[in-house]
């Protein structure tokens, strides 16, 4: 394989020196820019909130850890995420099997519409449903009040339930996406050869298909875990007015109400590293879990499973599909585009009640909101294309490198990956507000430091992963062909990997469009975010003008998933 | 095709990124450039559709003025300040939020400039500072919204007392006075006053009163159904109204909070010019003319609100606060709330 007989990766001959000092160019900065972004602001968590004023200080995170409010959020936020993970995990098990082994009709309009959840942020879900669902307002219980005449409302969506409900809706498509792909590859003869010695249908399932598809299964649940524990939006919305509050939503509390005192600061701190602690606690959890089930019978090349007749069942399932579709998709987005229209809260759904006069507001008075969407466009395309470069390169320098500290790189840059966003700005707060001779705090800069910092892990794995599938090879033939490591590297490895790298700025660009719960603790005068300006209009009662803000994101997200879908069709058609 | 179709993504980034880039260096113009075109800005509670009417009244009347604005509630306005006081330097040069008692604390802090505006000759005395460090730009009342398809107008609650009533039991609600600067001045109001003080408070709680986080929220969520009365801010509520929400506002019988919401300019502005100018048409009568068109009560005491209680009227059944305790108790207050409320 090697003309040269070092092992692969190795640069040979006397053109490597020059290599060699561009690799080593690269491991330093990607190492730099990582260290400073990444590590630098969960040090200074740590920093501030045991050291005061240059002194060791324990009393205060005890204080606080004890704190009968804050013990309160840490019980709700597991509470919550275990709920979420349990029935999230049930229920995209439940629809990926149906897709993946069943004959279900309409396959490919349900799996695409499965993912929709998946683009649009869980925040708007507790926006519609607090509109469909708030315990007197609502308009679902309204109707629910109306027609039996009583006052006690069908659900209260503003509770722990109805939080749960929330997220279970927006996670489940991480354990169903795992799923159903891990369903393809695996290999259906063992369904099939069990099958053939006599094993019935719960058999096979529980026996052979679920064990096969247990790490996936495992990895979607984790991702729904740790997405939970850390998020914002949903219990903010729904929670507040009845006094439940998560570990996030506490931290946010804390900083507002602090009045940016540095004490307020340090309390947040304080409640950071107890997060930190609970998302590690999982992680280590998951580990344990994953290690009593590795099974590695999933084949690379797909092979057809043999598909199981529901028979009588199919259509009554089909038509449980599509009213949960309906519910948990379409439901939530037309309530929230409908309410744009309406003239003011509360008012019924009759035609003399719409106007347009909500849209000419929120896109041709309103300052904030037209300041909103520039901002998240710049913070988006600019994390994206910057992230996107930094995945690279760090990719390159993990996957074809290999220096020996690569193991500090990887883990830098996968770190923030299991980091909750407000925790990611609680440190970068502390990094870049005077700390260092530098004060970002209430410029974009500040965001965007943080955006690149919280999609770093998007963009190396999704870089790897394209990198891992160039061959050594093709870049020591252009070597040997007399092309220098600097050619090689622009005129084979890149172009190679440029769909990839097109496909991992959407991956970044569509969540910045969305994000709010780092840059709902970074924004300043000017750089409020989309995610922001609708959050805030909401949580402020203006809530038909944060529904029509809320249907142009709507719309904006989808143009960019479109376009997403065009790029990646492009690169498998060719 | 392929070719194409990567030109069209490069020129969508392109335009793109160009359109955040032109953002910031139009903005960067506005505070920048000095001698014919100057720059203000103003940190404000008001409503941000309050904020836009006046910047285009006085952008109307200076045109070689460019005013910027960043409206959030009290409790937001008050973060940013300090943490822009850490940082090193205020953004803003003028401040307007709710809560007066803010300003005894600016004031002493030594952040505010005196100024005595000659546009503000007609304006009482007693909505100045003797010192001239800050006055009243408008006058915010809080009394009761209720939804007029749910209550008539003899259903509404009269009196603080009233919101005791079986009939409103958990389906009522509040500001939060974290966030709210109105709301902490009437609460500071209530607990302040014998007649009512913290056991008032914990009545309420008992009957179920819930917080929201924003003042809008209050009055809409009534338009709503979501609650049957809510104590709420009037202005907000004839807004409202006028929009088409079917709400009724209910001035108290007795002990009407009465916020003199003041306006100030910052000592250290780098456009005390622009500031000065803003200051002055915002007392101006052509000023509160536009604040008048938002709902707002004005404070020049010539002019009159259609619906709207007499300033006079309203201020012998005014709710008494000793602004001075509330500076000193602010913190304690806001925590013996929460103990009882959150």
């Amino acid at each position: 394989m090697n003309a040269f007989g070092t092992k692969p990766g190795a640069l040979p001959g006397t053109a490597g020196r020059r290599g060699l000092g561009l690799d080593f160019g690269l491991y330093i900065l990607s190492t730099a820019i990582l260290v400073i972004t990444v590590l630098l602001p969960v040090l200074m968590i740590a920093y501030n909130t045991f050291i005061d004023g240059g002194r060791l200080d324990w009393r205060m995170f005890v204080r606080v850890v004890g704190d009968p409010g804050n013990l309160k959020s840490v019980w709700n936020t597991v509470v919550i995420a275990l709920w979420v993970t349990v029935l999230g995990t049930v229920l995209g098990i439940f629809y990926a099997w149906l897709i993946g082994r069943s004959d279900i009709p309409l396959k490919g309009l349900m799996k695409s519409l499965f993912t929709i959840p998946y683009m649009f942020p869980p925040f708007f879900g507790a926006m519609a449903w607090s509109l469909l669902l708030a315990p007197r307002s609502g308009y679902i219980n309204r109707l629910f009040m109306d027609l039996t005449g009583g006052t006690t409302p069908l659900f209260n969506m503003h509770s722990i339930a109805g939080i749960v409900f929330v997220e279970t809706c927006y996670y489940f498509p991480f354990v169903f996406l795992q799923v159903v792909s891990a369903l393809e590859r695996m290999d259906p003869t063992l369904e099939e050869s069990a099958r053939i010695a006599g094993a019935g249908q719960w058999y096979v399932i529980r026996r052979i298909t679920l064990p096969l598809v247990l790490p996936a299964i495992a990895a979607g649940a984790m991702l729904i875990l740790i997405s939970s524990l850390s998020h914002f939006g949903v219990p903010a919305i729904l929670g507040f007015s009845q006094n439940i509050f998560t570990l996030p939503t506490k931290i946010y509390q804390l900083i507002r109400r602090s009045a940016g005192s540095f004490q307020g600061i340090r309390e947040a701190a304080a409640l950071s590293i107890l997060l930190i602690v609970v998302v590690v606690a999982a992680l280590y959890v998951q580990k344990r879990v994953l290690k009593t089930g590795r099974y590695d019978i999933i084949k690379g090349k797909s092979m057809r499973p043999m598909l199981i007749k529901l028979r009588g069942a199919r259509l009554p399932i089909l038509a449980v599909c599509l009213a949960s579709l309906g519910v948990i998709v379409v439901l939530p987005l037309a309530v929230v585009i409908l309410v744009g229209f309406l003239k003011a809260y509360g008012l019924p759904f009759r035609f003399e009640n719409f106007t347009i006069r909500n849209y000419q507001y929120v896109l041709f008075r309103s300052r904030m909101v037209i300041d909103s969407i520039r901002n998240s466009l710049f913070l988006s395309v600019a994390s994206g294309v910057i992230t996107m470069f930094l995945g690279v390169m760090v990719a390159y320098v993990v996957v074809k490198v290999k220096p020996r500290g690569k193991g500090l790189l990887e883990i830098l840059s996968l770190l923030p990956y299991s980091m909750p966003g407000i925790v990611l700005a609680i440190g970068v707060i502390l990094v870049w507000s005077g700390a260092f001779y530098l004060n970002l705090y209430n410029t974009i800069w500040i965001i965007l430091i943080a955006y690149i910092a919280r999609y770093v892990s998007f963009a190396m794995k999704s870089a790897s992963a394209s990198l891992e599938q160039v061959h050594y090879s093709l870049e020591e033939a252009a070597r040997s062909c007399g092309a220098t490591h600097l050619e090689s590297l622009r005129d084979v490895t890149l172009p190679l990997i440029r769909p990839g790298m097109v496909a991992g700025f959407f991956l970044i660009f569509l969540p910045g469009m969305r994000e709010l719960t780092t840059s709902v603790l970074l924004y300043g005068p000017f750089t409020r975010t989309l995610g922001v300006a609708i959050y805030s209009m909401n949580a402020e009662g203006n809530t038909v003008q944060s529904s029509a803000l809320a249907t142009i994101a709507i719309g904006i997200i989808l143009a960019g998933n479109l376009a997403l879908r065009w790029v990646t069709k492009d690169r498998k058609g060719a | 095709m392929r070719n194409m179709k990567r030109k069209a993504l490069f020129a969508a980034a392109a335009v793109l990124a160009l359109a955040g880039c032109g953002s910031r260096s139009a903005k960067s113009e506005g505070t920048a450039a000095g001698g014919g075109r100057q720059s203000v800005m103003i940190y404000s509670s008001l409503k941000e559709s309050q904020l836009a009417a006046l910047k285009e009244g006085f952008m109307k009347r200076h045109p070689n003025i460019a005013m910027d604005f960043y409206t959030a509630s009290t409790g937001n306005v008050m973060t940013k300040l300090a943490t822009e006081q850490q940082a090193g330097g205020i953004a803003a040069d003028l401040i307007w939020v709710g809560d007066p008692t803010n300003y005894i604390d600016f004031k002493k802090q030594g952040l505010l400039y005196a100024y005595d505006s000659p546009a503000a000759a007609d304006i009482p005395a007693k909505f100045k500072d003797p010192d001239r460090m800050f006055m009243s730009a408008r006058l915010i009342m809080l009394g009761f919204v209720y939804n007029t398809r749910r209550l008539t107008y003899e259903q509404a609650p009269k009196t603080w007392e009233d919101l005791l009533n079986p009939r409103f039991r958990n389906n009522i609600a509040m500001t939060d006075p974290t966030s709210s600067g109105t709301t902490l001045f009437t609460v500071a109001g209530l607990v302040q006053n014998p007649r009512y003080g913290w056991d008032f408070l914990r009545k309420l709680k008992a009957h179920g009163m819930l917080l929201e986080s924003g003042s809008s929220a209050v009055v809409n969520k009534v338009g709503s159904d979501e609650y049957l009365v809510s104590v709420g801010v009037d202005y907000i509520a004839r807004s409202a109204m006028a929009q088409g929400a079917t709400l009724g506002f209910v001035y108290p019988e007795r002990d009407i909070p009465i916020i003199e919401s003041p306006i100030a300019i910052i000592r250290n502005s780098k456009n005390l010019d622009a500031a000065k100018a803003l200051y002055d048409y915002i007392i101006s009568e052509e000023g509160q003319q536009v604040l008048l068109e938002e709902y707002t009560l004005p404070i020049n005491p010539k002019m009159r609100l259609d619906n709207a209680i007499e300033v006079a009227e309203a201020e012998k059944r005014m709710l008494p606060v000793d602004h001075v305790a509330l500076v000193t108790d602010k913190n304690s207050l806001l925590e013996k709330f929460d103990s009882i409320f959150k």
